[in-house]
């Protein structure tokens, strides 16, 4: 059995995405493929299945019949962590062996979804190089390109994890730069013997939130074109100014979301003249009835607000572009991506798989 | 008249669907209007519950009336409306009036019901007014298929509202006033026939020498443009256009209201300045213009003498002449002479004219003809004051017999004077407007109604009589405004749509700044050289080749206001510098800008100073593209002192542009300066003005700055926004 440990140089930035991705591939190459994540960090406030989402995901996405709670044996809490500070021994590290052996049973490949970041699980002694090689598996780093500087985080990866270091994986790239990570950041790191599976380009979709999401996340109702509901929007923009400025500063954003007060009509019409996903109608303020059918003969959803403006954008912004990708358009994407930019040919070399 | 709407102007019989004896219903009022409005067709009352109806036969369906029917009036309840269109449209009736509420402008279920009244109309052929309308009266039919009070007055006025309630207490006030209407209506929801329809029937009418509208919403500019144009200088007839909902506020009451953007008050203005359409700023001044135009002939010049029985008003006349772009005429010395020989008590025989407080109608009498007489004026105000011993009534008697004569002359020269007071004035051949202002109310009430009767206008105080000549003198400028085509250049079309094309396929809508110096080049600007430098070693690179010295730009399409955020460096001299520049660029950008994309910096040649413009455009809801030109800097910034046009524009509107800044004087050079190329800015600007008329999904753009040289100018930044698909 193959064990392959994807972790990533900051967190948000695609890991389950490219888990996804990555182990659908495989498993339609005819491999068995499991899914395996040691340590779950919970989100503050998050408690039940919802803590063990990634894994329930994947589950459910590669038809797996292990329990959750060995695909993701171990939770650390906000009680974990005192434990941990208290200086209180543990025995993850057994608990986590004990469910790999019995996850990777019958499997080709293991797929583990590991840290975050490069120093997660530090804490509990547990650091990502020491777990990749509890496991006996081989590292795949995830890094966002944003600019060369970027690349000192792959460097150190690579070091960190020495022996156990396969590959890596650069995400986001900007257009702009394409021509620039092929020609000069690519052959750059295979000189220094770090291979570069893929270059992903930047693709907003991947961080978008479907117009559902947003009216969950803020209580709102959606008052029309319900058919709409799986649309994402891929920013917000709030609308608070003239019409004539709106206007102009709307149309620089497409795809977006458009946070305005129930009965500013006119910055309403203004964002349902350019490319609007949903307008979010603040302080409870019923839309006009006319601009209600306007935006239902267009199909863009009026999501009505109970909170103020400046809430509303509070709330947005903890959702924004950390949003685990579990909709269909984002999971359809993510494979065409592979599919275009993904060496699975080297991949599997590497990895000394036969693909029958 | 368009034949599309014969069945509206000449109709021979109308249905009243939902015709009723209650006298409270509107479907009585119609009937009774109908009736009462002197109308000589057949009318034929629809109610399935009534067999006679004010003493006409009823009818349960309009299928059941025995003769052709041109016009039918709905006035039933909402829900049974598109049925009874249906029926309508069976009995091929070609015009229908639908009076009933609770359409389009209610939304959800009313908007429904609005297409689909509309979807009726189309596949019967017919021609829709309203919903949500009062109706059309005509005093010329003569006609009243409306539920307004009255009949109002006939008169050469064509008048459209967009609001019901606000035409009847216009109606109501024009029959006190004693203003006289040809056609009216009532366009309510403009489901079908909108402004177009009646502008167009209207412009070819001999009835209506004047059209007004009050208007809330334009649906298509560029064909509300074009149609006024031809209507206003081929048809030679004048519209006077007052649009609702400008300001802010008013913007947000007309969207709720009608729920369609409405554009900016700048849109509209510049719009309605390039179709010759007047715009009127209140109700009142549509009216006030709209007297001047309707019973005075049009000036001919802005040079205006004002004639007086008091200093004060005369005065201020004066000033409201000078503010309104008017002159107050130098009288001929011959007039001056004659003035004092003929009224030897004259205050002032210069103009203004002032005949004195204690003048009668004779005095009045002489200073008008000799006025009118003289070759250096073009019109006349004549001010009225209720003093001790002015005879109102007489001077009212004599203004109207001069005028008169004056319009009898044009017909019937030679002269024939009568007066014999003005044995030896010889009145002009072509007349000129007379605009009368007899100040007061009491005492001044029956002289109004003579003019009134004559067709003289008479307005409470002199301000508002010098803004009516004013919108005539604008009218005139406008017939004599030679109208040319702008000229067509040549653009590289094809590379213009591959760089769209390549930004939408990005998922992006802002050009990045070398897309957009691309497309200034496409279509003939002058751009600096200019690169993009994804690392430092690429930014030295570009900048020797560029050579030195070069700008720095941090390169986002996300980033618009780069020296907001320290992302331009200018003066950069060598490697080192250019190796530092880069880092603090880029540095800053993910600093101020964090999320932003960030695709290194543009390396750009450094322009020689010169006079800095902006061009820029903001592609207007209804009008299209709203081009804009200023200085820059702190003129655009603080002073605003910027002039718009709608795109396409001609060579002559590209120079007035320019010309019409406030800081135009620094364009011609200041204190011996050598002046800027002005016509490299009037090429540029129709340059763009052919690339943003031309390429729709052009949305926003800016040219901030164009330097402009002694020779030639330079688009340094160009900023481009596109639609997403």
């Amino acid at each position: 059995m193959h064990a392959l440990y994807l972790t990533s140089t900051a967190v948000a930035i695609g890991k389950t995405a490219l888990s996804y991705g990555l182990a659908t591939r495989l498993k339609q190459d005819g491999l068995r493929v499991g899914y395996f994540q040691p340590l779950v960090v919970a989100d503050r406030g998050v408690s039940g299945e919802a803590l063990r989402k990634d894994a329930s995901f994947m589950r459910t996405a590669l038809d797996l019949a292990e329990p959750l709670e060995l695909l993701a044996p171990v939770v650390l809490d906000a009680a974990a962590l005192e434990e941990a500070l208290a200086g209180k021994p543990n025995n993850y590290a057994e608990q986590i062996e004990r469910a790999f052996v019995q996850v990777g049973q019958d499997k080709d490949l293991l797929l583990i979804e590991g840290a975050g970041t490069l120093t997660e699980g530090l804490l509990l002694d547990l650091p990502p190089q020491a777990l990749a090689a509890r496991l006996n598996a081989q590292v795949l780093v995830l890094i966002k390109y944003t600019d060369e500087l970027a690349l000192n985080d792959l460097l150190a990866a690579k070091v960190q994890f020495g022996a156990s270091f396969l590959g890596s994986v650069i995400n986001e790239v900007p257009p702009a730069q394409r021509e620039f990570v092929e020609h000069s950041v690519i052959p750059f790191l295979d000189s220094r013997r770090l291979k570069v599976y893929a270059a992903l380009p930047q693709e907003r979709l991947l961080i978008a939130l479907t117009v559902n999401e947003i009216a969950e996340f803020l209580g709102a109702e959606v008052l029309n074109s319900a058919d709409h509901g799986e649309d994402l929007v891929e920013n917000f923009l709030v609308g608070a100014m003239s019409v004539d400025a709106a206007l102009s500063y709307f149309r620089r954003q497409p795809r977006k979301a458009v946070i305005t007060g129930g009965d500013r009509a006119d910055i309403q019409l203004a964002a349902l003249e350019t490319s609007t996903r949903c307008i979010i109608l603040t302080g409870h303020i019923q839309p006009s009835p006319v601009i209600l059918s306007r935006a239902e003969e267009l199909g863009v959803p009026l999501l009505l607000a109970r909170p103020d403006t400046l809430s509303v954008v509070e709330i947005l912004e903890q959702y924004f572009g950390r949003m685990p990708f579990q909709q269909p358009h984002k999971m359809a994407c993510i494979q065409q991506l592979l599919s275009q930019y993904f060496d699975f040919e080297r991949f599997y070399a590497d990895l000394h798989i036969q693909i029958k | 008249m368009s034949s599309s709407l014969e069945a509206f102007f000449h109709p021979r019989a109308v249905a009243v669907i939902g015709a009723s004896r209650d006298s409270e219903k509107i479907g009585y009022a119609l009937v009774d209007n109908l009736q009462h409005c002197g109308f000589k067709g057949q009318i034929y009352p629809i109610n399935p519950k009534s067999p006679e109806i004010l003493g006409l036969k009823s009818y349960a369906s309009i299928n059941d009336v025995p003769d052709e029917v041109d016009l039918a009036v709905i006035a039933i309840p909402a829900s049974q409306v598109v049925a009874v269109l249906a029926e309508c449209g069976q009995k091929g009736v070609p015009g229908v009036i639908v009076i009933t509420a609770g359409f389009g402008e209610i939304g959800g279920e009313g908007r429904k019901n609005e297409r689909l009244l509309v979807e009726t109309a189309r596949q019967y052929t017919l021609r829709l007014l309203g919903p949500n309308c009062m109706g059309i009266i005509d005093t010329i039919i003569p006609l009243n298929a409306s539920f307004a009070g009255g009949m109002p007055l006939p008169g050469h006025i064509a008048f459209m509202s967009q609001s019901g309630a606000l035409a009847q207490a216009v109606l109501d006030w024009a029959c006190a006033e004693g203003i006289g209407f040809s056609r009216f209506v009532s366009l309510g929801n403009k489901a079908d026939l909108t402004e177009i329809d009646f502008i167009r029937a209207w412009g070819e009418d001999p009835h209506s020498k004047v059209i007004l509208a009050y208007l809330e919403d334009i649906r298509d500019g560029a064909e509300f443009m074009a149609l006024c144009r031809q209507v206003t200088r081929q048809q030679g007839t004048p519209i006077i256009a007052i649009k609702s909902g400008t300001t802010a506020a008013g913007t947000r009451a007309v969207s709720s209201h009608t729920g369609s953007l409405a554009g900016s008050e700048q849109a509209y203005d510049t719009a309605f300045k390039q179709a010759g359409v007047i715009h009127a700023a209140s109700v009142e001044r549509l009216f006030d213009y709209s007297l001047a135009f309707a019973y005075q002939p049009l000036v001919a010049g802005n040079r205006l003498a004002i004639l007086t029985n008091a200093g004060g008003p005369g005065i201020l006349a004066t000033d409201a002449a000078e503010r309104a772009g008017l002159q107050v005429a130098n009288l001929a010395a011959a007039t001056i002479n004659r003035l004092r020989a003929l009224i030897p008590d004259i205050a002032s025989a210069l103009n203004p004219i002032d005949v004195r407080g204690d003048a009668f109608e004779d005095s009045y009498d002489m200073a008008l003809r000799l006025a009118l007489a003289d070759a250096n004026v073009d019109s006349v105000v004549v001010i009225l004051t209720p003093q001790k011993l002015t005879r109102v009534e007489e001077t009212a008697q004599v203004v109207a017999r001069v005028v008169a004569e004056m319009n009898r002359a044009e017909k019937e020269s030679p002269t024939s004077n009568q007066s014999p007071a003005a044995v030896s004035i010889d009145l002009p051949l072509t007349p000129k407007p007379v605009l009368a202002c007899f100040m007061g109310e009491a005492h001044v009430k029956a002289g109004i109604s003579i003019l009134q009767e004559h067709g003289i206008p008479n307005y409470a105080f002199p301000e508002r009589a010098i803004e009516a000549l004013q919108a005539m003198w604008q009218y005139r400028q406008w017939l004599e405004r030679p109208l040319v085509q702008p000229p067509r250049f040549a653009f590289d079309d094809d590379r213009l749509r591959q760089i769209f094309a390549q930004v939408r396929n990005d998922g992006r809508v802002a050009l990045a700044e070398t897309e957009s110096h691309d497309i200034a080049a496409a279509i003939g600007l002058k751009v600096p050289k200019a690169e993009l430098a994804r690392n430092r070693e690429e930014a030295v690179a570009l900048a020797r080749l560029i050579g030195y010295p070069v700008v720095f730009k941090v390169a986002s399409p996300e980033i618009l206001h780069k020296s907001d955020l320290g992302g331009v460096r200018v003066g950069i001299n060598n490697d080192l510098e250019a190796r530092g520049a880069f880092d603090l660029i880029t540095a800053r950008a993910h600093r101020f800008a964090p999320g932003a994309q960030v695709w290194g910096a543009t390396i750009q040649e450094m322009v020689t100073p010169g006079r800095e413009v902006i061009i820029g455009m903001s592609r207007d809801p209804q009008f299209g593209p709203l081009l804009m030109f200023g200085l820059g800097g702190i003129y655009v910034e603080v002073l605003k002192d910027v002039v718009f046009r709608i795109a396409p524009i001609s060579e002559a509107e590209a120079q007035a542009m320019i010309n019409e800044i406030h800081s135009a004087p620094l364009l011609r050079g200041v204190r011996g300066e050598q002046p800027p190329d002005r016509d490299a800015i009037c090429q540029a600007l129709l340059r763009v003005s052919q690339l943003v008329h031309e390429f729709p999904e052009i949305v926003e753009l800016d040219i901030n700055p164009l330097v402009v040289h002694e020779q030639g100018a330079v688009a340094v930044d160009v900023r481009m926004v596109i639609t997403p698909e």
